[in-house]
């Protein structure tokens, strides 16, 4: 199981290796056709938003003169890049705080069962409510405290959606860190803060960025409090692709572009989860 | 056109009403709009149109659906903020989502919602006044110094989207009346007309009842199905199912509910009929996945010259004619639904309790609906419900079939006036829909609908 | 136990158990676990308790927002019209086919790629984790709109491509049979990639020694694999499908946008019904009860989930 690079070019043992080959031979075919699963309505999209809209529905047409007017349409008709901006802040700032309070709880309810069962039933529990059941409440509320069409208002928000997700994401984490290590620096004189902060955090980083990433999409990519809670300041991208359907004709062309857009920051987040999440390195290695 | 034809078509127009007594149940000012209507052809008396600077440094938010006619208006806010220095910000947002936006800061109570005016569309009409939402406008037109008068507006318009249980609650806006579009270029084609002959035993014509027009429409699709179909339909729910029918009922002589509203007409045997009809149409007549098309697939079709015909809102030919590479463009031609009622749907301005801003709103209201504001936005493509453009010698030249609009607006009628229309337009898609795809049959659907449609009386 | 059964009461249950474990490991005192638990419990309390009270209450009375404001109390009145009405139980059906269908094929194909992209050495990784991310990032709307373009029975790529080798359209969102299955396919579509990470964030906290103990007994790579990594990996799983089985019985957006419950009902799911009636009878209470049925049908999925797949849990 330590094998580097293709098995194929390697010198060695002639049965197990050739065992390897079949094995990564079917794992890169696997992968590949997943990941065309994926890329193929990608590239239709991409081809989509340098399209007129007559072409967007004319899918027979291979070749075509493109055109920037999609591009040009959403970003300096519409703002885009405000829009993008709100989503990403909104959603990074949701992540940050959900992840740094509800890492605390979790460690409570993972290691002390703290209020057992019920406590971290209820707290799950307030996201089983369909979101519609809440939304007039939450409009009075904010109408009430001025919050409307605030950001951040939006964000604390998202930060109480996430909070359960994320303490239960971490819960699971939490509990496959063995306890001699905070027992062992415990001894070795540190708090139980200190305790947490040194030896779990770090340990239970691929779980903080599982949580976190779950969150950010989250945030990311909720509509209808977005909808009913921002106006033309705050507005978040989803509000806003949702403004791009009109009953005169969805601007598919608009859409397209948008959802282009929407994929670039995916180098950075791929980055950061190869970096953290992935076995391959030799990370996360307890010993 | 001419001032003759028109008042002709009104006063047949009047007759057909009265011979319903729709118009009289629909509304208690229909008597009004009546009286007033048969005045239209005459302007009231050149008045000078002046607007306030009270109002200085305001700023109104409206929420707005994104369109055309919302764009016509945003290019002229600057001329508004010059004469009264207020300024006005549309948030624009999808039809789809503009109720559910509206509803939590509409019921928020009076000065504690976000928007100023609203825009609000036929099907709100009495739910929003019946639920106390809006301001009667009665005394802010009286005092409007000319500004608003219900009389320039056509009276059709006056009862769909202004006025409801005798008061007026609204200040009709723009029109978007239903009627059929259909391909004007292979009607008169030659080869085309020989070759449906041929095909069909029938001679190519535009029909004058639904029945004939859903014959046409699936002899067409059975002879050229997979090039052309006989009609880009929309049967998808809530909304484009509802709309679209509606004009299939209509001009069947049948109704969603009986003349004073007591009981629900839509299963008896003109309301099953039409079912029946438009059934028979999507699942016969109409481009594969008709029965989930929205507006926006049905265009998409109608564009690249894959349909004959579509019954459609007139602002769909708007559309098309205006795509530049749409196969079918500039060759439409569009007329009233066979039968001869069709849908007809408008938008209205309105004064919500919970306006911050109420008084600067009226301003704003009197100055988009002034004679000059509406001719220019008319002139621009938004389709008038005033009466004056549609003799305006310069916006016929521009848009050609704009009598034939005006006809649509003219004969065509709006939803029963019960408060939760929504509701029925709901209740009704489902069923309906249901229906359509297989899993009940007319008579049925349409009961269980007339069931449901009792509640709402 | 008998001196448990004599106190009986959850809360000096709780304190007895806590109190053994702290006299077995010396655990800290309450205030630092409760203090723990402050921040999550004030941040709920205080943005969503108002909201859930609110619909709690609204969910006993009449609360019609055409009729003005919040009316008579009526009891279970509203829960008992949601139970008796046939629209929900096709609802019901629905939410339960897709819910079950989306959790169960995203949960084994993301467990699949993971463990393939986990393996070590693996060429051209960052590629295949960087593609098969991208759906992360594309909002619920974006993508139903864009497989609306695609789908499109007449002028759609899919269709067309179906075309080419021979097949004739398919319905895909517009069949009465076929319009659930899309919806299920365009879910697993979107949302496999944030089970992809949540798992494979799980497959890299696993500790080794084990693992590698096995392969030194002589295990091969599959039996390594179901008897160690996989009862490892538990809780982890346990939670990636709880979260994606309670968004799964929320899903509304999706639906809005491509089918908006059609053809007929044969899309509506729970969520969207109650979505759409309460924006359009505007009957408040009644939708907040329907919501907290649901609230309760998820909790019991859960507590029956929790409790099936409780394996590793510490004690």
């Amino acid at each position: 199981m330590s094998a580097t690079g293709f098995p194929a070019l390697r010198s060695g043992p002639a049965g197990p290796s050739r065992r390897f080959d079949l094995a990564t031979a079917l794992t890169h075919l696997i992968l590949i056709v997943a990941c065309l699963t994926i890329l193929l309505p990608i590239l239709w999209t991409a081809r989509t938003s340098f399209a007129s809209r007559r072409l967007a529905y004319d899918p027979a047409t291979l070749l075509f003169v493109p055109t920037l007017d999609n591009y040009t349409k959403i970003f300096v008709g519409e703002t885009f890049l405000k829009y993008f901006w709100n989503s990403l802040w909104i959603g990074l700032a949701s992540a940050a705080f959900s992840l740094a309070i509800g890492s605390l709880a979790a460690y409570s309810i993972a290691r002390f069962r703290t209020g057992g069962q019920p406590f971290s039933l209820t707290v799950l529990g307030t996201q089983m409510l369909p979101p519609v059941a809440l939304v007039i409440p939450f409009y009075l509320l904010a109408q009430r405290f001025g919050l409307l069409d605030k950001g951040w208002a939006l964000a604390i928000v998202y930060l109480s959606f996430n909070l359960p997700f994320v303490v239960w994401i971490l819960i699971g984490f939490f509990q496959g860190i063995p306890r001699e290590l905070e027992e062992a620096a415990l001894v070795d004189g540190s708090g139980r803060l200190g305790a947490f902060w040194r030896i779990i955090v770090p340990l239970s980083l691929p779980g903080m960025l599982a949580a976190g990433v779950f969150a950010f999409v989250l945030s990311w990519n909720e509509f209808l409090f977005a909808l009913v809670l921002t106006g033309r300041n705050s507005k978040t991208l989803p509000v806003a692709l949702a403004g791009l359907m009109s009953s005169q004709g969805d601007q598919i062309g608009a859409i397209c572009a948008a959802a282009v857009t929407m994929i670039a920051p995916i180098v950075a987040l791929t980055w950061v989860i190869q970096r953290f999440l992935v076995r391959g390195l030799t990370f996360g290695a307890v010993k | 056109m001419t001032i003759a034809k028109n008042d002709a078509l009104l006063k047949t127009a009047l007759k057909q009403r009265l011979d319903r007594r729709r118009l009289l149940q629909t509304s208690g000012a229909a008597g009004l709009a009546l009286g007033t209507g048969l005045r239209f052809g005459s302007q009231a008396g050149a008045q000078e149109i002046t607007f306030s600077r009270d109002y200085d440094g305001t700023t109104l938010n409206l929420l707005m659906e994104d369109l055309l006619e919302t764009t016509i208006i945003e290019e002229m806010l600057p001329e508004f903020k010059e004469l009264t220095g207020i300024t006005v910000n549309f948030e624009k947002v999808e039809y789809g989502v503009m109720h559910e936006k509206l509803v939590p800061q509409l019921a928020a109570g009076p000065g504690n919602g976000t928007y100023d005016v609203l825009e609000v569309d036929f099907y709100w009409v009495y739910e929003f006044a019946r639920s106390g939402w809006v301001e009667d406008l009665g005394q802010r037109i009286a005092d409007s110094g000319g500004a608003i008068a219900l009389d320039r507006y056509i009276p059709a318009t006056l009862n769909i989207v202004s006025q409801a249980d005798g008061k007026t609650w609204y200040v009709p806006f723009y029109a978007y009346p239903m009627g059929l579009i259909y391909r004007d270029d292979l009607l008169n084609d030659e080869a085309f007309k020989q070759e449906f002959n041929a095909a069909t035993g029938n001679d190519l014509a535009i029909p004058d009842s639904v029945e004939g027009y859903v014959e046409l429409a699936k002899a067409i699709t059975t002879w050229k199905g997979e090039e052309l179909y006989g009609a880009a339909m929309t049967a998808q729910q809530v909304d484009p199912i509802v709309m679209e029918f509606c004009n299939f009922l209509y001009s069947s002589g049948g109704d969603y509910y009986n003349a004073d509203l007591t009981e629900p007409a839509i299963n008896d045997e003109t309301g099953v009929r039409a079912a029946e009809l438009y059934i028979d149409c999507v699942n016969n007549a109409a481009q594969p996945g008709a029965a989930s098309a929205n507006y926006n697939d049905s265009i998409a079709v109608y564009s690249q010259g894959r349909a004959f015909s579509s019954v459609s809102f007139m602002w769909m030919l708007a559309v098309v004619d205006g795509d530049e590479e749409a196969v079918a463009r500039g060759k439409n031609k569009a007329v009233v639904m066979p039968g001869e009622t069709g849908l007809s749907g408008a938008w209205g301005w309105g004064i919500p309790i919970s306006s911050p801003n109420p008084d600067a709103g009226w301003e704003f209201v009197r100055w988009v609906e002034s004679p000059d504001v509406a001719r220019r936005r008319a002139l621009a493509g938004s389709l008038p419900t005033q009466a004056a453009p549609y003799k305006d010698e310069e916006i016929l030249a521009k848009f050609p079939w704009l009598p034939q609009a005006g006809e649509m607006i003219t004969q065509g009628k709006g939803l029963p006036a019960v408060t939760k229309q929504t509701q029925l337009v709901e209740i009704v898609g489902r069923h309906l829909a249901d229906a359509v795809a297989g899993g009940a049959t007319a008579q049925e659907a349409m009961d269980a609908a007339a069931a449901e449609l009792t509640e709402l009386l | 136990m008998a001196s448990e059964q004599m106190i009986g009461g959850a809360l000096q249950r709780r304190d007895l158990a806590t109190a053994r474990s702290r006299r077995r490991r010396g655990a800290p005192d309450g205030a630092f676990r409760y203090g723990m638990t402050l921040p999550t419990v004030l941040a709920l309390l205080l943005v969503v308790a108002f909201p859930l009270v609110f619909a709690l209450y609204v969910s006993t009375h009449d609360y019609d927002l055409t009729e003005g404001g919040i009316g008579a109390y009526t009891g279970i009145e509203n829960y008992a019209r949601t139970v008796g009405d046939e629209l929900i139980a096709n609802a019901a059906r629905n939410t339960v086919v897709l819910a079950v269908s989306v959790v169960t094929i995203e949960l084994i194909i993301a467990l699949g790629l993971s463990v393939l992209l986990n393996q070590p050495g693996l060429r051209f990784r960052n590629v295949y984790l960087a593609i098969l991310l991208i759906p992360l990032l594309i909002s619920p709307i974006a993508v139903g709109l864009i497989w609306r373009l695609l789908l499109h029975a007449d002028l759609g790529a899919v269709n067309w491509a179906l075309g080419l080798i021979g097949l004739p359209k398919q319905e895909w969102l517009s069949g009465q049979t076929t319009a659930l299955p899309t919806i299920v396919g365009v879910d697993v579509w979107h949302e496999t990639s944030l089970m992809i990470v949540i798992i494979l964030a799980g497959l890299t906290a696993l500790p080794r020694d084990p693992i590698e103990a096995a392969a030194v007994d002589g295990a091969n790579r599959w039996q390594a694999f179901w008897t160690v990594t996989l009862p490892l990996l538990m809780p982890v799983l346990l939670v990636a499908v709880l979260i994606r089985m309670i968004a799964a019985m929320k899903t509304y957006d999706l639906i809005y946008i491509l089918t908006r419950g059609g053809p007929g009902s044969a899309t509506e799911t729970i969520s969207y019904s109650i979505w759409k009636n309460a924006f359009t009878s505007l009957d408040m209470g009644r939708s907040a009860a329907a919501s907290f049925l649901l609230l309760v049908v998820i909790l019991a999925l859960t507590i029956v989930l929790v409790r099936v797949m409780d394996v590793g849990r510490d004690a």
